[in-house]
């Protein structure tokens, strides 16, 4: 190693010394003056380019982690929340459609609610139905009416909550009753007598479909039961 | 039975993780602030910047902490953080470069005038360098990293570093050889 090469690895890195170089500046005080120059410059530059580190930096620094520790659990617990809201909401809303929906609703105030709605129009119910086309639209119901001792005024497919069922109004000596017919596989739950402060109604589980007679007198509602019961006919 | 239960000192022994991280973070806070501060006033030449700077550079080494998986390479890799950041700074906005505040550099009130002259001199000289050659320079020195740190921090190649570094102590020395030539002839 000539000397240039001895400077030069010198002037490189003054710090991590090779053995080889080592034994080298033992061997040559030349050598070790020049290596203690390079190290004394390094020094002035260090000392030089080391302002005073501001106290309050290391703990500043320390308080930074801690902060932003706690916002993010902050921010942690806002977006629980948050979520917790949400789900909440759509609770609240997807149970109000349910029971919108699928509320259970009994066969009697389901039946009341439909009497209530044609009740309006029930005066103006005065023509009889042929019996053909009443027996038509009973047929759905493998049911039929043997005659046309009671007239029938209006006869139309409504919905019991989901279920096709069959309204009727039937003409009877002390006025009129209204005769639901709905299908044994409903959504309802069963009612065997209801009434309130205007109408009363009963039902009867015959073996095909439920009959529901509402009105709003008692005497109608027991006469016309019995001449239903004796005029209509299930087919087996 | 205690109803005053001890819920949060069971809590804490339950995530030795996070404790281990905690732990590693102030230890990086203790061993390296003071150099990368150091480092931060050389690259950006004010002191309210480079504590800026600093803390910018923890809060991402915090937020990746789990990435540093050698202890032995933790200084680096702060540096290397550090240098992103100042890149970052510049790329965030134009930045009004730059009327070098060498005073900030100098610690006035430790040094007679003439030291203050020489140490004025030293720095004008420092900076009239070439930056590819006074940046490894000022890594080795303030930052006392080995030839390959330099080489993976820069990324450049063990022999460019190892040129620029003869380089930049070669210049110096010669600059400042003959300011005090000039100097004699002057006085």
């Amino acid at each position: 190693m000539d000397e240039l090469e001895v400077r030069r690895r010198l002037l490189t890195d003054p710090y991590h010394l090779t053995p080889e170089q080592q034994q080298q500046l033992q061997q040559d005080s030349d050598s070790q003056q020049f290596h203690q120059d390079v190290l004394d410059l390094d020094k002035q530059i260090k000392q030089l380019l080391s302002p005073p580190v501001p106290k309050t930096l290391e703990n500043g620094l320390l308080m930074q982690q801690h902060k932003h520790k706690q916002q993010q659990q902050k921010r942690f617990y806002q977006n629980l929340i948050a979520l917790a809201a949400s789900v909440a909401f759509l609770a609240g809303f997807a149970l109000n459609w349910l029971f919108f929906l699928y509320g259970s609703q009994s066969l009697g105030e389901n039946s009341l609610a439909h009497v209530y709605h044609e009740e309006p129009y029930m005066q103006h119910m005065t023509t009889a139905l042929s019996l053909s086309d009443v027996n038509a639209k009973l047929a759905e119901f493998d049911a039929q009416l043997n005659t046309s001792a009671q007239a029938v005024v209006y006869a139309n497919f409504c919905n019991f909550r989901g279920t096709r069922s069959l309204h009727l109004v039937v003409e009877t000596e002390q006025g009129l009753m209204t005769v639901f017919v709905v299908p044994k596989e409903n959504s309802l739950d069963y009612e065997a007598e209801f009434h309130d402060d205007k109408y009363q109604g009963r039902s009867i589980n015959s073996h095909k479909a439920i009959l529901v007679m509402v009105s709003d007198k008692a005497e109608v509602l027991k006469q016309g039961e019995q001449q239903l019961l004796n005029n209509l006919q299930f087919k087996a | 039975m205690k109803w005053w239960s001890t819920d949060k000192a069971a809590e804490k022994k339950q995530t030795p993780e996070k404790e281990l991280r905690q732990h590693s973070y102030m230890q990086l806070v203790r061993l390296y602030h003071a150099d990368l501060y150091r480092y931060s006033c050389w690259i950006c030449r004010s002191a309210d910047i480079a504590e800026d700077l600093v803390q910018d550079t923890y809060l991402r080494a915090w937020k990746s902490i789990d990435l540093l998986q050698n202890e032995a390479s933790a200084k680096a890799w702060l540096f290397t953080i550090l240098r992103n950041e100042n890149a970052r700074r510049f790329e965030r906005k134009q930045f009004q470069y730059q009327e070098v505040e060498q005073e900030l550099l100098l610690d006035e009130h430790q040094v007679s005038p003439e030291q203050l002259y020489s140490q004025q001199q030293l720095l004008k000289q420092i900076e009239s360098l070439e930056p590819e050659y006074s940046e490894p320079l000022i890594l080795q020195i303030i930052g006392g990293f080995s030839g390959d740190e330099i080489a993976q921090l820069l990324s450049l190649n063990l022999n460019t570093v190892n040129t620029r570094l003869f380089r930049a102590r070669k210049q110096l020395r010669d600059l400042l050889n003959q300011e005090s030539v000039r100097e004699q002839k002057n006085g």
